[in-house]
């Protein structure tokens, strides 16, 4: 009883910050809706970008979880570590430290030079994917390597002891976890591809690479025609709404390895093919996620005297918000731990936010003005928007307890709360 | 209304501060950070206006048309030419009763609204040890072939959107012609100013799309001389940064005043070194040496309002038909 009552004000909240706003802006204006040519190139192509980029970063993740998962080595953790310091990077940081390696006058770029080869363009649907898959990989990695470290220990001490071999072993041990997690994070990557704008249109090279987002924004900023941003941002989150809905019905079924005693393995059947074959991975990958950091890290440190004492107040500013608005997030997301809450969470990153702020705004303005609020209206907005990252790393486990004490709970002296 | 509150202002100075009449200016984002003209500005207009002069800082006219009639704005500093008639058009601002002869521009300024308080020309800047400067816009499209420019989209970029009008203007029927030609030439296109200048500094380009005044920046800070706007000889697309008052404000004398001050030595002088632009109101002897000895285009490419309004779907449409290819 309380469980549902708290899943109907999590999804109430969300409602209010992030489909209020959308819709009280398309009723706000004319409702006098034109699609363009141009509209329509940009749709194709952010349709195109968006499902290749969600696609590689996850066939691209998997062999990276699994070879993390079965090989230890120094400097493992930090590897993992690493994996997230993309996603928190300003995008033009992360592509300017992309460009440093891949660059019209990049690293890559100078040796095919010195040895006689003409220049490489990274410019173009190459480039975005590139980008795309820089930010994302690791995130999937992450999302796989969870669910591989919840997999008890059993089931591989069962399939070594049944001499099970490559397909199978594959399909018992390894498709189930793929079959749980790929469509989650498919979703998610899509989702945040769709919405990416600088990216693609610095990496693609021209008006060729242009999103949905970019129109929005176009209209919003210079044509002051909040509808018809309105109305682009409509048709962005339908798009997020269908590949979400779609990804889960033909994909996602809940997964039970019964869990188990945790026993260490001490003795792992891996073949010596499989040990160059996951150390490949690791190093090549690795080197693509960590080197374009490293340029960025060199850069920053050469002109770490540029920064002036005031940085900290910033600093603490986000860190404030950053802990509260994670804090807010994890507890929304406990109203949303089944295959639709996942749906309906992932939809908050699908509308832009200069949307959701005007839209707020008209909202709440016989009220109160939101820009003399801007850190509660900065804290709703970010916890609502971390929503499609808490309820994936935390619906497994979720799923987990349910499926182990749902019966025990309803026994005579256990309440949900 | 303003002199009460001015003599409360003064006669309480001393005891509670925050008395002071509160002057809200909504300003852009760059302008308002610690290396932008705002701080210096704040603390120069305070020293006379008693009063408490607030910067709100973030996107200037969506919030305006949001806010209506209930806009905390007094003033708004930052907009700019390309925009003007979406804002006049909005009927939320007073007219700013400044004398529009004070001004020195390239071009005869007669708007009542809209106040320029500084300037520069559109042009391409290059790292001048990888090229040569071209002349004109031809010489621009005949560079060697790995020599690669980098522009802004006219879709989310004010200074893209100048570039496209500015060819447009010049090269008329042919413009379409022209970005065809152009294309090879250009490296990629950004979203905005920053980002085509970081891929510029950061050696991924020789040239980017930017102001004749931006070598400044790296003359007067880092010493370098190696940075050079282009001068064309066709002539440059002039780039006004405006303020205007709003009609609503309720604290008008103080918002005159401000406006006053704008056209003053005070603020003009703060304006190069921190906006790395040209004042509106100074004479050429007043400017820094740095920005008098920057090489300046021969004429003024200018487009009204209405003139830019008329041509502007159509130039972006060639431009991405070009560009798209």
């Amino acid at each position: 009883m309380a469980k549902r009552t708290f899943s109907i004000i999590s999804n109430c909240i969300l409602l209010f910050v992030v489909f209020g706003p959308l819709f009280v802006l398309i009723f706000h204006a004319d409702q006098n809706f034109t699609f363009t040519a141009a509209d329509k190139a940009a749709l194709e192509f952010t349709l195109l970008q968006a499902a290749l980029s969600s696609l590689l970063s996850v066939v691209l993740a998997w062999p990276l979880a699994l070879a993390l998962s079965r090989r230890q080595f120094k400097g493992r953790h930090l590897l993992i570590v690493a994996l997230s310091v993309p996603f928190i990077l300003p995008v033009i940081v992360a592509v300017l430290g992309l460009l440093s390696i891949f660059g019209h006058s990049g690293i890559l770029n100078s040796l095919l030079q010195f040895f006689g080869f003409p220049i490489l363009s990274v410019y173009g649907l190459a480039g975005v994917l590139l980008a795309h898959i820089f930010f994302n990989i690791p995130l999937a990695t992450r999302a796989f390597l969870l669910a591989l470290e919840r997999r008890p220990t059993e089931l591989e001490r069962v399939a070594d002891g049944l001499n099970l071999v490559s397909l199978t072993r594959f399909w018992i041990l390894d498709w189930p976890i793929i079959r749980f997690v790929a469509p989650q994070i498919f979703s998610l990557i899509f989702v945040l591809c769709l919405t990416s704008f600088a990216v693609v249109l610095t990496l693609g090279g021209g008006p060729k690479a242009t999103t949905l987002e970019l129109a929005i924004y176009q209209s919003f900023r210079f044509e002051l025609d909040f509808g018809r941003a309105a109305f682009l941002a409509f048709i962005q989150l339908c798009i997020a709404a269908f590949t979400c809905t779609l990804s889960i019905l033909i994909f996602d079924l809940p997964t039970n390895f019964n869990s188990g005693f945790d026993r260490p393995l001490h003795k792992r059947y891996l073949s010596v093919w499989s040990f160059f074959w996951d150390f490949g991975v690791i190093i090549l990958l690795g080197l693509f996620l960590t080197v374009p950091l490293i340029s960025v890290l060199i850069k920053g440190i050469q002109n770490f005297y540029l920064l002036e004492n005031t940085i900290w107040i910033p600093i603490i500013n986000s860190i404030v918000l950053a802990l509260c608005s994670a804090l807010i997030s994890t507890i929304l997301a406990m109203g949303f731990m089944n295959r639709w809450g996942e749906v309906v969470g992932t939809l908050s990153i699908a509308v832009s936010p200069i949307i959701i702020g005007a839209g707020l705004f008209l909202m709440v303005r016989n009220i109160t003005n939101p820009f003399e609020i801007t850190f509660w209206v900065t804290l709703t907005v970010n916890s609502v928007m971390g929503l499609p990252f808490s309820i994936r790393i935390m619906r497994p486990a979720s799923n987990e307890i349910i499926s182990n004490f749902r019966r025990l709970s309803h026994g005579p002296t256990v309440w949900a709360w | 209304m303003f002199k009460l509150t001015f003599a409360a202002g003064l006669l309480s100075a001393g005891i509670v501060m925050a008395q002071n009449p509160i002057l809200t200016v909504y300003a852009p984002d760059y302008f308002t950070s610690e290396w932008g003209p705002g701080p210096s500005i704040e603390a120069k207009f305070e020293e006379t206006c008693n009063c408490d002069l607030v910067f709100s800082a973030g996107e200037l006219l969506p919030r305006l048309v949001l806010e209506g009639q209930n806009t905390k704005a007094d003033v708004v500093i930052g907009l700019n030419t390309d925009i003007t008639k979406k804002a006049r058009e909005l009927g939320i601002f007073s007219p700013h009763n400044q004398d529009n002869s004070r001004l020195n521009l390239p071009v005869e300024w007669d708007d009542e609204i809209f106040l320029p308080f500084d300037w520069s020309y559109v042009s391409f800047v290059f790292d001048t040890t990888k090229t040569d400067l071209p002349n004109n816009f031809e010489e621009l499209a005949s560079l060697p072939e790995n020599i690669k420019i980098v522009i802004q989209d006219p879709r989310s970029s004010i200074s893209g959107l100048a570039l496209v009008l500015w060819i447009k203007q010049i090269y008329g029927d042919n413009a379409a012609a022209y970005w065809q030609k152009l294309a090879p030439k250009i490296l990629t296109v950004t979203k905005g100013w920053s980002e085509a200048y970081g891929l510029f500094t950061d050696g991924e380009a020789a040239g980017v799309l930017s102001f004749t005044t931006s070598p400044a920046y790296h003359i007067a800070v880092e010493e370098d001389n190696t940075k050079q706007a282009a001068i064309f000889k066709e002539g440059h697309y002039p780039f006004f940064e405006l303020a205007a008052k709003v009609k609503s404000s309720e604290n008008d004398a103080l918002s005159s005043m401000f406006m006053k001050f704008i056209l003053s030595d005070e603020f003009q002088d703060l304006i190069p070194m921190t906006n790395w632009s040209y004042p509106s109101a100074q004479a050429v002897e007043k400017w820094p040496s740095v920005f008098s000895d920057l090489p300046m285009p021969q004429s003024a490419v200018y487009l009204s309002e209405n003139a830019a309004s008329k041509i502007t779907k159509q130039a972006i449409e060639e431009w991405r038909n070009a560009l798209s290819q």
